[in-house]
């Protein structure tokens, strides 16, 4: 009888402690993904490249169809840096495309990264990775980095 | 002779200056929104509003990516663009009004003006009237502009689970901010 009682509180306690170890792990992971910050894109792999002309073509000659495509995804794009505007060290934009046309790429740059925009100039040709947001006037990109040359 | 050339010369100037001040744009408004309740507030903001106002007639639009709307929270940007304003279907908002009194407002004298924007709203796909509060500032001829105003989620057919109910607001309160506005020239 005593056995028995002891065996069965022996039992209890693994339970009680397994059961510890899922709560715990399941906190932790419930924490971690309501905390988790935006991904760095430095080292995301791209999930289309193309230069800043023709994505600009592709959303000027069709918005809807050129949302399919690049909508909400990673993408790397190359142009020549046309302007960039720094506001107090809090909002980098750089725009990418050609000198002639209204029409640019907008990217938003990832401030955690700021240290390698230092040298970025105008006319510099360069290669953006960056989360595509739509078309307005320009197409939109933000999170923003210097590709990684491979 | 002289003088009535001059005097042309000086009319074409006058007169291509008052087009060219009717018009305004920027491509860099910030929108900001915030949901408050006992359990948690979320906020976001996208910096990318365009806008343009023709002052004589006081038509004005903003538009914006509603994927451009960054969260501190992945999740939560995660949740807004996927679950409630099904960015990938509605990737726009747009507001179309015009500013009461728009052509009696001076664009080079220093001045802070209370106003109204009356127009039409449209967002995930629905589109309602709306009356907001403006207030555009006039600075050494610089134009700047700011409204806040509150959104409900029913009127949007915005949808939020039983589940995370209690967290989000039904009423969302939304901050728009137009640092400088530029003159828009049109050939």
């Amino acid at each position: 009888m005593i056995n028995t009682a002891i065996k069965m509180s022996r039992t209890l306690k693994y339970v009680l402690f397994a059961i510890g170890i899922v709560v715990l792990a399941t906190s932790f992971f419930v924490f971690k993904e309501y905390n988790r910050k935006l991904t760095d894109l430095t080292h995301e792999k791209p999930q289309e490249k193309i230069t800043a002309s023709a994505l600009i073509a592709a959303f000027k000659n069709d918005e809807e169809n050129a949302n399919k495509i690049f909508l909400g995804k990673t993408l790397m794009i190359t142009g020549f840096i046309t302007e960039i505007n720094n506001e107090q060290d809090t909002l980098l934009n750089i725009f990418l495309g050609e000198k002639n046309t209204i029409e640019k790429v907008s990217c938003i740059m990832d401030m955690r990264r700021k240290d390698s925009f230092v040298k970025l100039m105008p006319g510099q040709q360069i290669s953006i990775v960056g989360f595509c947001t739509g078309y307005l006037q320009d197409v939109e990109m933000n999170r923003c980095v210097i590709a990684q040359s491979k | 002779m002289k003088s009535l050339t001059g005097l042309c010369i000086i009319l074409l100037l006058a007169t291509s200056a008052t087009f060219a001040q009717s018009k305004l744009y920027t491509k860099a408004g910030n929108i900001s929104f915030k949901s408050k309740t006992a359990i948690q507030d979320i906020e976001a903001l996208n910096t990318k509003v365009l806008s343009v106002w023709e002052t004589n007639s006081g038509n004005i639009e903003f538009s914006l990516l509603i994927k451009g709307f960054q969260f501190e929270k992945a999740l939560m940007q995660e949740h807004f663009n996927e679950n409630y304003m099904e960015s990938d279907k509605y990737p726009k908002a747009l507001f179309k009004g015009v500013v009461e009194n728009s052509k009696n407002i001076s664009l080079t004298t220093d001045n802070i003006i209370n106003t109204k924007v009356n127009g039409m709203l449209t967002m995930h796909g629905i589109t309602r009237e709306i009356s907001i509060p403006a207030v555009i500032k006039i600075k050494n001829k610089e134009v700047s502009a700011t409204t806040s105003f509150a959104v409900f989620l029913e009127d949007y057919n915005i949808k939020i689970p039983a589940v995370v109910a209690e967290k989000i607001s039904k009423k969302i309160n939304i901050q728009i901010n137009i640092p400088a506005y530029k003159q828009l020239t049109t050939k």
